[in-house]
């Protein structure tokens, strides 16, 4: 947008070239990101399900019922408490380990540190179905190898999935080792373009390892850790993908989420009303969020 | 999210999409069927022979999967076109025909006898119906029954297996106490079967007559005591997550309450394995169990309604079924098909003709997907969380009570 503001200022003639040029992206945006939030917003204020969504006389407006409902829900007040759980928990976890992955594959160059990167990033590519069908064998507490494992130690099975406080975190382990590859991938392209002229000053100067990465590598990291940490925080905020097919929710609502409460709300219930709120007051968390971090991010420039 | 804020709009423009197959010198059905169960009907050739027998129309069949089958149906009623004939899971069929998107068949009876609802299991017609009108039949049925380890049951007193409540709770005691890590049976935690099938045998009925459903008889509390007391005296293990096939073969949880497509597998897997065997459930007042299954539907939009009928009818026609049963093995919901020796020369697999006799559908009711999660939220804080039974029962009633919505067919038009 701000160079679409600068350029036109001197002619009037070229003005609207600009806008031609972004009108396609606009129109798609305003179609597929913005035309649904706002139908979703109507939505909310309405008693929307099945026999609505084929009959549309049936569906009447209802204000902010819906929302009333919803702050009364003990089952969304758990999936906000799971959710939070795991976006605390989940993403400095995400942001260390692959930044930790990164520095150590940025070492060497030689085929075995490129066999690791590929390694490393398989995860992400991996269908999330395969993955929780092995994962599953992996967290069974008869036949699992983790168990297996403990046993060989002497020590009792552990309910990995069964468990409330458990499972949440047998979730997050999962989603960090799948999360880890494609910010692992940011963060090797952000070190490779740290000049090495800054490294060989340093040691000159007599600066240990440890300075030299606090000085100089994570500083200029900087805007690769705020981008990291802003999308992986969106995306833990949504995280669906994992207690949808390993635990669907339980045992007893320990894992379910914002984003499977509000799948469960609207496509197994067929209550599309109540999920659109739900998935409403999701939206304001994730702006809310991204804008603090932006606001922090600007004031971290200031200084 | 934005997968849930997309597809909102998204299903409703499927509206404007819209598919028709018009073809100048036939008919073309489309047809939606689920699973493995429906590619047979290609691979085994019932297709072809249907359209052998009416050369001008093609059948254009879909298999889809079981888990997706349900958001297929959601698009295909709310934007008002899909396919002509639909396969549907039994325990859809309330939420789907209150759309009043299914075809009344009704008025074909007479035409197709085979469509007449008194070729079926009386369970298996309980979910073809809505507001007492015909919109489906049934496909095929399956129903549980006692699956036991006969050499393990005779060594505590019970070579026949157990026959009332009383008995499979002795039997239960009497193969726990065989040992550590040793268990009475698999019950399944989170099911959404097995407790109303305990509370029927207890002489419970949740279906009200305008549709809803009411959970205050005490003897559900009863059930649901004898049912959860199982997990809690660890006679069914929770959360090992033993596979029930191998440890019943093990001899670790030698009972289990089983759909047919277990039957196949034992006899599939395990040949040599011959220590075991089927059973009706045990009774309290009646020995019930619940039908599931699947019935064919035809979508009140299609454009060709005889044709969809005329497939019905093949479908449902007593001798496909039996072909049907020969090389897919899944169970005929007609009587009369069971009369057939192929149907007969396997005891084990006859108990369930025995059982579907006294099986009765889920209760057709709306939100009952809804209902059975909130049943199955509620089950979890029993077995694992230590909630009483009367005040966790009084607690999932308030709970489903918005939910329960009557629907006694006067906006029908």
């Amino acid at each position: 947008m701000e160079l679409v503001r600068k350029k036109p200022a001197r002619e009037g003639k070229r003005q609207s070239a600009p806008y031609i040029f972004i009108a396609p992206a606009v129109l798609l945006l305003l179609l597929f990101a913005v035309l649904p939030i706002i139908i979703a917003l109507t939505i909310s204020f309405t008693d929307m399900d099945l026999r609505g969504i084929s009959n549309w006389s049936a569906i009447s407006f209802v204000g902010i019922e819906n929302y009333r409902v919803l702050l009364s829900d003990p089952i969304f007040w758990t999936s906000m408490y799971n959710t939070f759980f795991y976006v605390i928990i989940g993403v400095p976890l995400v942001i260390i380990s692959s930044l930790g992955a990164a520095l150590l594959l940025n070492y060497s160059s030689n085929k075995l540190f490129r066999l690791f990167r590929v390694i490393y990033y398989m995860p992400a590519i991996t269908n999330i179905v395969a993955i929780a069908v092995i994962w599953g064998f992996l967290y069974n507490v008869s036949y699992g190898l983790f168990n297996q494992v403990l046993l060989f130690f002497n020590t009792g099975p552990v309910p990995w999935l069964e468990d409330p406080t458990i499972a949440k975190l047998s979730l997050i382990i999962l989603a960090v080792w799948k999360g880890i590859g494609i910010n692992m991938l940011i963060y090797l392209a952000a070190l490779q373009s740290i000049p090495k002229d800054y490294y060989e000053a340093a040691t000159i100067d007599g600066a240990s390892r440890t300075q030299q990465f606090f000085k100089i590598t994570f500083p200029l990291l900087g805007f690769a850790t705020f981008f990291i940490t802003v999308t992986t925080l969106i995306g833990w905020l949504q995280f669906f993908e994992e207690p949808f097919v390993m635990t669907e929710g339980g045992p007893l609502d320990g894992t379910i989420s914002i984003a499977l409460f509000i799948y469960q709300a609207g496509f197994s219930y067929s209550n599309f009303g109540y999920a659109a709120a739900a998935s409403f007051v999701l939206f304001v968390i994730i702006i809310i969020a991204t804008l603090i971090q932006f606001t922090l991010r600007r004031k971290q420039g200031d200084m | 999210m934005r997968k849930s804020l997309c597809a909102l709009p998204l299903l409703l423009s499927m509206g404007l999409v819209g598919c028709s197959n018009g073809e100048e010198d036939g008919v073309t059905l489309d047809v939606w069927a689920i699973g493995w169960e429906a590619e047979q009907l290609v691979n085994e050739g019932y297709i072809q022979q249907f359209e052998q027998q009416h050369p001008n129309v093609k059948v254009n069949l879909q298999a889809i999967p079981w888990g997706n089958i349900y958001d297929n149906l959601l698009t295909a009623v709310a934007s008002g076109s899909g396919p002509d004939v639909v396969q549907i899971g039994t325990s859809y069929m309330a939420d789907f025909a209150s759309t009043g998107s299914f075809l009344s068949l009704d008025e074909y009876v007479e035409d197709y006898p085979n469509l007449n609802p008194d070729h079926f299991f009386d369970g298996a017609v309980d979910s073809s119906i809505y507001n007492g009108e015909l919109v489906a039949v049934p496909w095929y049925v399956e129903t549980r029954v006692l699956f036991y380890r006969t050499d393990l049951l005779a060594d505590v007193g019970f070579p026949e297996g157990p026959d009332t409540w009383e008995e499979l709770y002795e039997a239960s005691k009497a193969l726990y106490d065989r040992g550590d890590g040793l268990y009475a049976m698999t019950l399944p935690e989170n099911d959404d079967t097995l407790p109303y099938i305990f509370a029927w045998q207890n002489g419970v009925e949740f279906e009200t007559a305008d549709k809803g459903v009411d959970f205050s008889d005490p003897a559900f509390v009863e059930a649901v005591t004898y049912y959860t007391r199982f997990f809690k005296e660890d006679l069914a293990p929770l959360g090992l997550g033993l596979d029930p096939m191998q440890s019943f073969v093990d001899g670790i949880q030698p009972m289990f309450f089983e759909p047919p497509f277990r039957y196949q597998q034992l006899i599939d897997n395990y040949p040599e394995f011959e220590e075991w065997d089927t059973k009706l459930m045990p009774s309290k007042e009646n020995n019930t169990s619940v039908i599931g299954g699947s019935n064919m539907a035809i979508f009140e939009w299609t454009e060709h309604p005889d044709e969809a009928v005329a497939f019905l009818s093949y479908l449902s026609d007593r001798q496909t079924q039996i072909d049907y049963f020969k090389d897919v093995r899944v169970l005929p919901p007609r009587v009369d098909a069971w009369e057939d020796p192929a149907l007969q020369e396997d005891e084990r697999l006859y108990t369930y003709y025995e059982q579907l006799q006294q099986s009765r559908a889920q209760p057709q009711v709306l939100n009952w997907n809804r209902i059975n999660d909130e049943w199955k939220r509620s089950e979890q804080r029993i077995t694992r969380a230590d909630y009483t039974i009367e005040e966790e029962i009084n607690d999932f009633r308030s709970r489903i009570e918005p939910m329960i919505v009557t629907d006694n067919g006067e906006e029908e038009n």
